[in-house]
């Protein structure tokens, strides 16, 4: 991108410092839900709790997948992130200052530096504005350029750096004319000229074709690398995961299960749930000969829960001892963690 | 043994302003028990043929060709005389099953009514005992009978669709995208019952699907599709270990591996081309990495490799 360009990006920004991190601290979202009691005049107060507990950190220039299947907490995390949906208790830190701090001082400012893309392109964009407007909005919200044309340049630079070209051809189109492909380029394209320091991706590929899923996972990754920033990916596709992570986390009704690099983990997985999600993973080489490990049934709403491990009831190696207590999480190898009480040996009898 | 001959089907959508050649000339056959996934990106004709088959499409479709099953022309059939072939000789299983049960009515209620449609003599006590069993078959709790389709998950829904598909014993199955929207453990979950209710029941499967890697694990024989072509079709050990043309070995690069190297991940540039316009030699030229001269004035014939591999390139044959 142009000097000029990067000179403007620079004017709006507090800290360029190259290293920063994201620590979450035992974050907690409950909801509170009216089911059916036992008297049925009467409907019973019940908490959901939808994220658990959860606690990471993450480091510019990362890239952390997470995985898990739906109803497991992944997108209300990534809400909580980009602030879409307040904590119900826990800490967002961000270089050491907290979330809330951050707002109170600054709105805008916390929402440039942490940007979504979400997974259905169709919807993310208002059907009514042109590409050009889209951008241009965004930019002029967060004061980038000072005038019409100045932001119609660093549009200009940053479509073509993409390879949407010609741009002017699709700066006067409607959302509706574009295909998902080229949609979800813009909407990255739309987070990243904001150079925000953290990126969550919900689901960025999955409504996407298998031809052109590859090209959204490259210019991802290459725009998240250039810049120095730090991507949360979340999928339920453990392929793509394992192709864009450096670390990643499974998850399991609100709580991480395991965690550590992404090789480490879907290589040598600890969890009982991982390894069902490994073995259950189809793929395209079929020489290999696959037992898919065979649980019951659907993950349940998170209500009630414990006081055992919670995957305990669909486990197939579970013991008297998981219904009873939820496991540590332990270390097995250097940044591999998992909580199971299998890992262990000694912890079962 | 063929059950199902597809000879040169092609379907035209019709509209005031243009023609749009969704399925082109595509032929091929379905022995009994046999299980064939088509693969292929959005746009390229998977639901179309399929629904085809069914004579599902809209008015503005014209369909032509020969679809032989058990020596009946399906397309020659009035209305009534199809309908009585559907549920009982072919079914199909549809993507969104949330979208294709009736959200007011009862689930029991509902399959009784598709059951007495198609079975006028049934009493009700019979009809329910034949459901209650049908749910039980793809492992559903009985109680799902008394439940509204809000009360199901994904995966649950899914399953009464495919109960409801079973329900008279048809010999042929289609399945549009039935998996795709579930999660990976409930899609193996429900990719192995499939297989053990075919076993059991005897039926032949049509798996459309954009996922490589389902066909590839399920699936006894492969149709990839591009642009209304078939392009190439055969065996699925054939097909996915030695794949011949282009656009299958494009595929197979952009599903990037669990095991092993990471590799680059590869996609094939470009888009479907416009279908309404008629085009000059071979309908993969915009996008093939290997394309010569030849490609853009010649269309390719469809080439008959070994065990009944087809292969429709100008570089397939024994003479390149």
């Amino acid at each position: 991108m142009g000097e000029r360009l990067c000179a403007i990006l620079q004017e709006g920004t507090v800290d360029m410092e190259n290293n920063y991190t994201l620590e979450i601290t035992d974050v907690f979202k409950h909801y509170t839900q009216r089911i059916k009691g036992k008297n049925r005049f009467r409907s019973v107060k019940k908490t959901v709790k939808a994220v658990d507990g959860i606690s990471f950190e993450l480091k510019s220039g990362e890239i952390m997948g997470i995985i898990g299947e739906s109803g497991c907490g992944k997108s209300t995390l990534a809400k909580l992130l980009t602030n879409l949906e307040q904590p119900t208790g826990g800490k967002i830190l961000f270089n050491g200052v907290s979330s809330e701090e951050m707002l109170k001082n600054d709105r805008l400012q916390y929402k440039r530096m942490i940007q979504m893309v979400f997974q259905n392109p169709f919807d993310t964009f208002d059907p009514r504005n042109n590409i050009d407007k889209i951008i241009d909005e965004t930019l002029k919200l967060h004061s980038i350029g000072k005038t019409r044309d100045e932001r119609a340049s660093i549009t200009q630079d940053a479509m073509e750096k993409v390879g949407l070209t010609p741009v002017d051809d699709y700066l006067h189109r409607f959302p509706h004319e574009l295909s998902g492909g080229q949609l979800q380029r813009i909407s990255i394209l739309r987070a990243m000229l904001l150079r925000p320091k953290f990126l969550v991706a919900d689901e960025p590929v999955s409504m996407l074709d298998v031809s052109v899923r590859a090209e959204i996972i490259k210019m991802l990754q290459e725009q998240v690398r250039n810049l120095n920033t730090a991507l949360v990916f979340i999928s339920h596709d453990i392929n793509t995961t394992r192709y864009i992570s450096d670390k990643i986390v499974v998850m399991y009704l609100g709580r991480i299960v395991e965690s550590g690099i992404t090789d480490s983990v879907l290589h040598n997985p600890a969890h009982p749930y991982t390894k069902t999600l490994i073995s259950n993973c189809a793929s395209i080489d079929i020489l290999e000969k696959s037992n898919p490990i065979k649980i019951e049934g659907e993950p349940p709403t998170p209500i009630d829960n414990g006081p055992g491990c919670y995957f305990a009831p669909r486990c197939y190696m579970s013991k008297d001892k998981c219904f009873k207590e939820y496991p540590e999480k332990t270390e097995i190898e250097q940044g591999h963690f998992a909580s199971c009480h299998f890992i262990n040996r000694d912890n079962l009898n | 043994m063929k059950l199902l001959s597809i000879k040169n089907e092609s379907v035209v959508y019709r509209s005031k302003t243009k023609n749009v050649l969704a399925v082109n000339n595509v032929s091929f056959d379905i022995d009994k028990q046999d299980s064939v996934g088509i693969v292929g990106e959005s746009g390229s004709g998977k639901s179309t043929l399929a629904l085809a088959l069914l004579k599902l499409l809209p008015k503005n479709a014209d369909v032509t060709g020969e679809v032989l099953f058990e020596d009946k022309d399906l397309l020659k059939l009035s209305t009534d005389e199809f309908n009585d072939l559907r549920w009982k000789e072919i079914s199909i299983v549809f993507q969104k099953s949330m979208n294709s049960l009736s959200p007011i009515h009862r689930i029991g209620s509902q399959m009784a009514d598709i059951y007495t449609i198609h079975d006028g003599s049934a009493d009700s006590d019979e009809v329910k005992g034949k459901i209650i069993n049908l749910l039980e078959m793809v492992n559903l709790p009985t109680r799902v009978y008394t439940m509204y389709p809000h009360e199901l998950s994904g995966g649950m829904m899914q399953r009464v669709s495919i109960a409801l598909s079973l329900m008279h014993n048809p010999k042929l199955i289609i399945m549009d995208e039935a998996t795709t929207a579930l999660d990976v453990i409930t899609q193996g979950q429900i990719l192995n019952e499939i297989a053990e209710l075919e076993k059991k029941l005897k039926i032949a499967r049509i798996m459309i699907s954009h996922d490589m890697s389902v066909v590839a694990n399920t699936c006894r024989k492969i149709a990839v599709m591009y642009a209304g072509y078939l392009v190439e079709f055969g065996l699925v050990e054939d097909v996915i270990l030695n794949p011949k043309h282009p656009y299958t070995k494009g595929l197979l690069k952009s599903f990037p591996p669990l095991k092993g190297e990471k590799g680059e991940l590869r996609s094939i540039p470009g888009y479907l081309p416009d279908l309404s316009i008629p085009h000059e030699g071979c309908i993969f030229k915009d996008r093939c990495p290997q394309k010569e001269n030849i490609c853009l004035y010649t269309a390719p014939k469809t080439h008959i490799v070994e065990n009944g591999r087809k292969v429709m390139c100008n570089f397939a044959g024994g003479d390149c």
